[in-house]
């Protein structure tokens, strides 16, 4: 008979079939803390434009951890690369496994409506490793998730029956996930790369599963081929870093045009990021109506704080939206009447443009969406590692695709209020 | 407009780098900006974070993508002995969409490329990659002793000796790149 402690379970799940956890990784998943990612889409409201979007932080989270995985499980199979992982002083079955924790938890700290909702975040405390001198610097979600671990998660990860042998410390997942309160490593360093760098497995798990869900074929490349064509590369002696094989380029090169095609066809659409907006500004008008300190989120810097943030999810806020007054940003959200872009410039506004756009706002209500959110960058130039010449090229000189490729969209909408100026309206300066 | 205007702002900032130092690698534009930002408290509000090849952030690279994709920087392949990476320079166009900046900022540049203009990329590394862990140690308030931050450098880059990390630090400790 399998005893509990090492039974393997196994998720179903649409892009890897299943998703196998170990008893440790479940009874992470069955926390509460990890339930309230069930309940905090993906992609915010994007189902008002594509429909099927209602996946959640919960599906691409266990997602990423099969990603990692599999990645992590590929570079240790090529003899070159347990060569140069040999220099390390950690096993690889921790390594593998402290990859598989920070992959598992790393969008825990995720505030409801995703991304949108980081806009209320407070502000950076002076004291915060992360602070900047001009003090305008907000909380991510990475911040509240390196909280939430540390806070919520100590004691399954440190003490918990399967994996005790291990020895593995929170600081070990929090550096993965970009704690600057734990001291770097040669080990972390390399291995936040899988997490959050140029191939990392949380892009490459969302391209997938929004493509899916969405029901478009841009964020379509070959996982499979990705995944064997991963691999180290190394520097100078010991300088190791994340890397793409060099027979492998293509699929590094397919892996940016759906990055970039995701980017202009599904994440920047007009009438998605005029959700974005009415989501962050709804959000504002429930944060206020709850007396929060400063209308913002709980600071995550205490137990006591980092539950009561927890309890904020997509469904809390959406039964907040049906409470809020008329024309408020909530009703404007349950009537799926958004603001309608009326203008756009590719280049930056002159100051005639800005002048009669900042009338236009005051006149009707609205607001200018100013070009690609902060979380998204293309970072086209992969490295491709070449085993026979020990030699380092960008994916830009192998591939003329990429180099010609241009960068993200940065138009300027000019979003207005319909219900003041009217559907004919035209904007003129 | 604040997102606007700051990213022209950091453009800027990157085109009058190039003019007052052409042909710098992209690896070495990247170095700049970080301690244009770290060292010079120039306010870019770039992410930094400690990558292998030392303090990294995707939006620097953005931004230089942009003023290429504009022709207002020129990239030229370049071999180096065992990567090949992209040397920038300021086209014609970018000389004429060059801003003037305040003197401050001016002199900031103008220092850190006498400090760093004509070193390799490598060494870039080795002293931004030492001013990231300095400033970590900083500001977590750890014990950094000289030998702390060349232990944690010899330890996370083994390529650099110690006896380099330390002439390195030194040199930062001179220049008041980094305090004692």
């Amino acid at each position: 008979m399998v005893s509990k402690l090492t039974k393997e379970y196994k998720v179903r799940d649409p892009i890897y079939g299943f998703v196998k956890l170990d008893a440790q990784e479940m009874d992470i998943v069955n926390s509460s803390a990890f339930q309230r990612l069930r309940r905090i889409k993906q992609l915010a409201l994007t189902d008002m434009v594509y429909p099927g979007a209602s996946h959640t932080r919960f599906e691409h989270s266990l997602g990423v951890v099969q990603m990692a995985t599999d990645m992590f499980d590929n570079i240790v199979s090529k003899k070159s690369n347990l060569e140069r992982l040999h220099l390390m002083s950690d096993g690889l079955e921790r390594i593998r496994k402290i990859i598989r924790l920070a992959a598992l938890l790393h969008d825990i700290g995720h505030a409801p409506f995703s991304h949108t909702g980081e806009e209320s975040m407070p502000l950076l405390p002076p004291d915060h490793p992360k602070y900047e001198p001009d003090g305008s610097k907000k909380y991510s979600h990475e911040d509240y998730s390196i909280e939430i671990i540390k806070h919520i998660y100590e004691n399954l990860i440190e003490n918990h029956k399967f994996g005790e042998s291990l020895g593995i410390k929170v600081g070990d997942i929090t550096a993965l996930l970009g704690d600057e309160s734990v001291r770097p490593t040669r080990t972390t360093i390399l291995w936040k790369e899988l997490l959050s760098g140029q191939l990392d497995a949380d892009r490459a798990d969302y391209l997938l599963r929004d493509s899916l869900h969405i029901g478009v074929n841009y964020g379509i490349y070959d996982r499979h081929r990705l995944v064997n064509c991963v691999t180290i590369g190394e520097a100078e002696e010991s300088d190791c870093f994340l890397a793409i094989e060099e027979g492998g380029w293509h699929v590094a090169e397919s892996l940016v045009i759906a990055r970039y095609q995701m980017f202009s066809q599904v994440y920047f659409h007009p009438v998605r990021r005029a959700f974005d907006y009415h989501v962050g500004q709804a959000t504002k008008e429930v944060l206020q109506s709850f007396k929060l300190n400063d209308d913002v989120f709980p600071k995550p810097t205490s137990q006591q704080n980092i539950i009561k943030y927890l309890e904020f999810d997509d469904w809390k806020m959406c039964g907040a939206f049906k409470n809020t007054k008329e024309n408020s940003h909530g009703d404007i959200i349950l009537r799926r009447e958004p603001y309608k872009c009326k203008m756009k410039w590719d280049n930056d506004l002159t100051e005639a443009e800005k002048v009669a756009a900042e009338n236009a706002i005051t006149c009707y209500g609205g607001y200018l969406d100013k070009g690609a959110p902060t979380w998204y960058t293309l970072d086209k130039d992969i490295k491709i590692f070449s085993e026979k010449a020990k030699r380092t090229y960008p994916l830009s000189y192998k591939s003329k695709l990429i180099e010609k490729m241009p960068g993200l969209p940065k138009e300027t909408r000019l979003y207005l209020n319909l219900e003041k100026c009217g559907a004919d309206y035209e904007f003129a300066i | 407009m604040g997102q606007i205007m700051s990213l022209q702002y950091n453009k800027n900032i990157i085109l009058n780098v190039l003019e007052q130092q052409s042909g710098l690698g992209k690896t070495a534009v990247m170095k700049i900006i970080y301690m244009l930002q770290q060292v010079k408290k120039m306010d870019m509000g770039y992410d930094f974070t400690i990558y292998a090849y030392g303090p990294y952030s995707a939006g620097v690279i953005e931004d230089i993508d942009d003023l290429i994709e504009k022709s207002l920087v020129d990239s030229q392949v370049y071999e180096y002995a065992n990567y090949i990476g992209y040397n920038l320079n300021l086209t014609a166009l970018g000389k004429t969409k060059l801003a003037k900046l305040v003197t401050n900022d001016e002199r900031k540049i103008k220092d850190i490329l006498s400090f760093a203009g004509e070193k390799q990329a490598k060494e870039l590394e080795l002293f931004s990659t030492i001013i990231f862990i300095e400033n970590q140690y900083a500001k977590n308030q750890w014990e950094r002793e000289q030998k702390d931050i060349v232990d944690k450098v010899a330890e996370i880059k083994p390529h650099f000796n110690k006896e380099k990390i330390s002439t390195a630090y030194t040199t930062l400790l001179e220049n008041k790149y980094i305090k004692s």
